[in-house]
């Protein structure tokens, strides 16, 4: 029964993922460099510009990844400073998670590329023609303080010192205490956590800001940063449970992670779509009810050319379905059924990223004069969606090579394997 | 264990076999009687002590648990069991089936989301559907139009029914529990064992209920040894008795005489009565003080109000400047002065020193005098000849053409910020009688709606600064009066950027500084070879950048089209009433003020929205319309 302490294997606790780094790095390596190759090809095709469309999709897959990565240095991060007892058996995946953000600077040269040479980017802010004589010139100049390249690189590279460090820092003191069993280790975990949350929540929103909202450099929203914050936090909770799930299909984590954690990554999955779809919804309501034209140019153009139907989709895909899916307990608690609403939500935050990004192009077009504008759906995402994908599940893989699923000697190991929900 | 006040304890080891047969087995339990329980005494003896169950006493969670299952095995459904926090596993134990207060949640929430949509929907948006149902117009909703929203728009409606979703839920989850749990109970006669507070503290108890039909003392106390309890007490119910017959007897009564009240006032307040009002408080209805426009028979001319003291004026209400007060000539110019002095009764004229009184019955005097052939009101209802011509400007001629105020570009800053405030919403940004509820009246097709007048015709450049300024004070037409709203400066100040608004559509090139003149030209042409360049791809796209640039145009301070000199530029549509300027005054008079009634090209063409669209009186110079007239004589 549950109130005795459970009996687990030591040796089960100590598993790590065993061949798989050995077995699929190199061929997911190969992959990224494929599908990003294939990317590029194929964005040769589009009548945006090969660099163009190359980069928005780019963009787009890079912040997929990135929102799961950050999404777990933030889960790490909210465990250490909540002391939170319950996650220790699923902590060491998150902790990986956030200590794969230092792939994300190198991964993002293409964009910053993008910014330095000229007129090649997404933003329009990094286009001096478009600074200095374009149709929002004095918006563009009067910005420009702070969107302007130089700052732009700077604070780049703030932010993945920032993130690197502390997906690092915490993966390294976490592992250290695999060896030393110091309990003292949680501590200095905990007093790290309280200093980086804060300063990871600011870098995480300026850089939703600077590389995704500053692509209307015309519009802004204060909940911005939150929205995204949000998906982090969605996208983790159900990345978590996959691999979970993945790994325990393959006989490893059978006996750390029990069925009580994954009803609570799947609870806080479901209270996080409920964050997101509030904070979401609270953006658009105030924006829709004060009818502004310099905050409606943002919505104007998703309920236009096709991407009503996205924002429609989101509405119910994003929120209503997986709230009623994930409404019973039983649903979380069978791993089939709790697979299928993770992928699905994993889909939604891309759809929901997609929606970010993607009516920019649109925008364009139909400032170019372009008639018959459609959703600027293409292959070159999915391209580069996989290759991003190869690089970053590579790079994963190795960090995880060698190392306990299980940070096994935490001091609160017991309660987690004792947990359990009323 | 521990020996708390006079109750018996149970201090035998724990140890043995068969209790309650009290058979010499060994020690043994015994079902014990707590004392406590017969302490309270009950006042009524005739009812004998019940006995409602037993509870058993363990001292450590697992014999709890052990002993639940027992229980739980054995089929008893009336019973429980008392610990002091919850116990994982327990409901499990106990064989409690999962609860069904999570539906009851989402009932709630469900149900609190469609009334949040439901009554809003009624509320605001059910207007249609009730017309049709033909149901009354007292029992259907509001319908505000709010912020320009659609009467039913699901987007302002969430925030609402998130709330009540998130209302009922709560009130769902709270006396849902209540209810299944059976709670509140005021008294129960477990409560009377002294040992039963250890169940807060550090014991753990199972109560069972001699309602279960499976209960009887023997059995329990079977059922219960094996589990090892440290005591098994009986539970009597000697204390709970029915209340005296006279109690729920008198508060019935009490209940229906509680109605009186709230039923009188009912009645009385649905009933018509022929008898006066009752007065509470006279000293407040009936005030010894007057009220305004009263009769008071105490002064000769039994007025209440008092008019202001002759030969005196109240301070701050010097206002002889009349053309800073009323935008009219001074007095002691002959030419205004004498005519209406004049035709003033002999006598009043020296009291009522209302300069604007002068003027206006002047105005009207004028009016009938040289209109001589007709008077006004025949002259509207038949709709018959215009006046003549030069009645327009002998009505001018009262207002005055000098501007009080000092046309600095600080004061044109703030006309423009005031005339963007009141007048643009009609008049347009750019003043040419396209502003936004304007276009809003031009296409849901207002049968009302007179148009506002453009600002940029020969006729409103050519009218007197102090007719602009009478306009704005006391409105003209139907364009209501802002002397209330707009404070005197703001007036004068709105006039003068009116004038710099005109200028800006009536400029010359010698107007423009000399250095700046070739620059004009250049934009000029650019914007001319544009604007022939647009033309020429395509028609329909044309129309529509000419419409931009013009509202472009509207708003800057000088517009290279001024170039050409004697095109007004207020139009490119040439409409002939644009082109030779002043030379038709009168009639440009006319289509200064269009009426629909006469003209309702605007009201049926949405489409024509931009500033050129707002001549379409333009059309028809020779309108002939007897409002007209009676507008500008009014």
């Amino acid at each position: 029964m549950a109130h005795h302490a459970p009996v687990v294997d030591p040796a089960a606790l100590r598993e790590d993922i065993g061949d798989l780094a050995g077995k699929f790095r190199i061929p997911l390596l190969l992959v990224g460099v494929v599908g990003l190759v294939a990317a590029g090809l194929l964005a040769s095709l589009s009548d945006d510009g090969w660099a163009k469309r190359f980069l928005f999709g780019y963009l787009w897959a890079y912040w997929f990844f990135l929102t799961i990565s950050l999404g777990g240095l933030f889960f790490t991060m909210i465990q250490h400073v909540t002391r939170a007892g319950w996650s220790v058996t699923v902590r060491r995946l998150a902790e990986m998670l956030g200590a794969n953000l230092w792939v994300f600077a190198p991964l993002s040269l293409p964009l910053l590329a993008g910014v330095l040479f000229d007129g090649a980017g997404v933003w329009e802010w990094a286009d001096p023609v478009l600074v200095e004589s374009g149709p929002t010139a004095d918006l563009l100049q009067h910005k420009e303080p702070y969107l302007n390249k130089p700052f732009f690189l700077i604070r780049c590279a703030i932010y993945f010192a920032v993130w690197s460090f502390w997906g690092w820092k915490l993966y390294a003191l976490s592992r250290k205490q695999d060896e030393t069993g110091d309990p003292g280790l949680t501590q200095t975990m905990h007093n790290w956590s309280v200093a980086g949350l804060p300063l990871t929540f600011l870098t995480v929103t300026f850089a939703a800001i600077d590389f995704l909202m500053s692509l209307t450099p015309t519009w802004y929203s204060t909940i911005y940063g939150v929205v995204i914050i949000a998906g982090c936090a969605v996208s983790v909770h159900a990345t978590l449970a996959v691999i979970v799930l993945l790994l325990r299909k393959r006989g490893t984590l059978t006996e750390a992670v029990t069925v009580e954690h994954q009803q609570d990554l799947g609870k806080l999955l479901f209270g996080f779509i409920v964050f997101w779809a509030y904070v979401s919804f609270s953006q658009f309501l105030l924006i829709w009810y004060a009818d502004i034209p310099e905050e409606t140019e943002y919505y104007l153009v998703r309920f236009s050319h096709g991407w009503t139907f996205v924002m429609a989709m989101l509405l119910t895909g994003h929120f209503i379905i997986p709230f009623l899916g994930l409404l019973s307990r039983h649903v979380k608690r069978r791993d089939s059924t709790l697979m299928f609403w993770c992928v699905w939500v994993l889909f939604m935050h891309a759809v929901d990223l997609y929606l970010f990004i993607m009516p920019r192009l649109t925008h364009d077009a139909v400032h170019a004069g372009i008639e018959d504008v459609g959703l600027p759906l293409s292959l070159v995402d999915l391209a580069c969606f996989v290759g991003i994908g190869g690089f970053a599940c590579a790079t994963l893989l190795t960090t995880a090579a060698g190392v306990a699923l299980v940070p096994h000697r935490d001091p609160r190991l017991k309660e987690a394997l004792a947990f359990h929900n009323t | 264990m521990v020996s708390r006040g006079n109750t018996p304890i149970d201090t035998r080891p724990n140890t043995l076999s068969d209790p309650f047969t009290g058979q010499a087995k060994g020690p043994a339990y015994k079902v014990l009687s707590d004392v406590n329980n017969r302490l309270v005494a009950p006042p009524d003896r005739s009812r004998a002590p019940k006995l409602t169950g037993v509870v058993a006493e363990y001292e450590d969670v697992g014999e709890l648990l052990a002993a639940c299952e027992r229980v739980r095995d054995a089929g008893i459904t009336k019973w429980d069991s008392y610990t002091p926090y919850p116990v994982h596993g327990i409901e499990r134990a106990m064989g409690i089936k999962a609860t069904i207060l999570p539906w009851i949640v989402l009932c709630g929430g469900l149900t609190g989301c469609m009334t949040g949509l439901l009554m809003q929907w009624y509320l605001n948006g059910s207007e249609e559907v009730a017309n049709e149902a033909g149901i009354p117009t007292f029992l259907q909703g509001y319908n505000f139009l709010i912020s320009g929203k659609p009467i039913w728009s699901l987007p302002a409606n969430i925030p609402v029914a998130f709330e009540l979703t998130i209302l009922f839920s709560a009130f769902g989850a709270f006396f849902g529990m209540l209810v299944l749990n059976r709670l509140p109970k005021l008294s129960n006669p477990r409560l009377r064992l002294s040992n039963f507070r250890r169940g807060t503290d550090d014991g753990y108890l199972i109560g069972l209920d001699s309602k279960d039909p499976k209960f009887d003392l023997e059995g329990a106390a079977e059922l219960l040894s094996p589990t090892r309890p440290t005591a098994v007490r009986e539970v009597w119910d000697v204390e709970s008795r029915r209340a005296p017959a006279w109690i729920p007897t008198a508060a019935l009564i009490l209940f229906a005489l509680l109605l009186i009240p709230p039923a009188l006032i009912a009645e009385h307040r649905n009933t018509p009565w022929s008898t006066p009002r009752i007065h509470p408080v006279g000293d407040m209805d009936w005030q010894a003080s007057f009220k305004p426009q009263q009769r008071n028979p105490f002064f000769a001319d039994q007025r209440a109000m008092r008019p202001q003291v002759e030969g005196t004026i109240a301070r701050g209400e010097l206002d002889l400047d009349d053309a800073l007060y009323r935008g009219l000539e001074p007095t002691d110019n002959p030419a205004a002065a004498s005519g209406p002095a004049a035709a003033l009764p002999d006598g009043d004229g020296q009291r009522l020193a209302s300069a604007a009184l002068f003027a206006f019955a002047s105005l009207n005097q004028d009016q009938s005098e040289s209109g001589a052939n007709t008077t006004d009101a025949p002259q509207e209802q038949t709709g018959g000849e215009a006046p003549p011509a030069g009645d327009d400007e002998e009505d001018m001629s009262l207002f005055t053409r000098d501007l009080p105020i000092e046309p600095t570009l600080e004061n044109v800053q703030r006309g423009q910020l005031v005339f963007n405030i009141y007048c643009a919403a009609c008049h347009g940004v750019g003043g040419f009688g396209d502003g936004l509820v304007h276009k809003r009246a031009t296409q849901i097709k207002a049968q009302a709606w007179v148009p506002p007048s453009n600002l940029h015709t020969d006729v409103t450049r050519n009218r007197p600064n102090g007719y602009l300024y009478d306009a704005i004070t006391n409105g003209v037409r139907k364009m209501p009066a802002y002397g209330s709203q707009i404070e005197l400066k703001d007036r004068w100040n709105v006039v003068l950027y009116l004038r710099a608004l005109q200028k800006s559509q009536h400029a010359k090139i010698g107007d423009v500084p000399e250095a700046e003149r070739d620059r004009v030209r250049e934009e000029a042409r650019a914007a001319k070879e544009a604007a022939e360049q647009a033309a020429a791809d395509e028609a329909a796209r044309a129309a529509a950048a000419a419409g931009e640039s013009g509202t472009v145009e509207a708003d800057d301070a000088i517009v290279p089209r001024g170039e050409t000199g004697d095109a007004p530029t207020t139009s490119s549509t040439a409409a002939p009433s644009d082109t030779p300027s002043g030379a038709k005054p009168d009639v440009e008079g006319r289509n200064e003020d269009p009426d629909p009634v006469a003209d309702p090209a605007p009201a049926d063409e949405p489409e024509m929205e931009s500033p050129e669209s707002n001549d379409p009186e333009a059309g028809e110079p020779e309108t002939d319309d007897p409002a007209d007239a009676d507008a500008e004589t009014a």
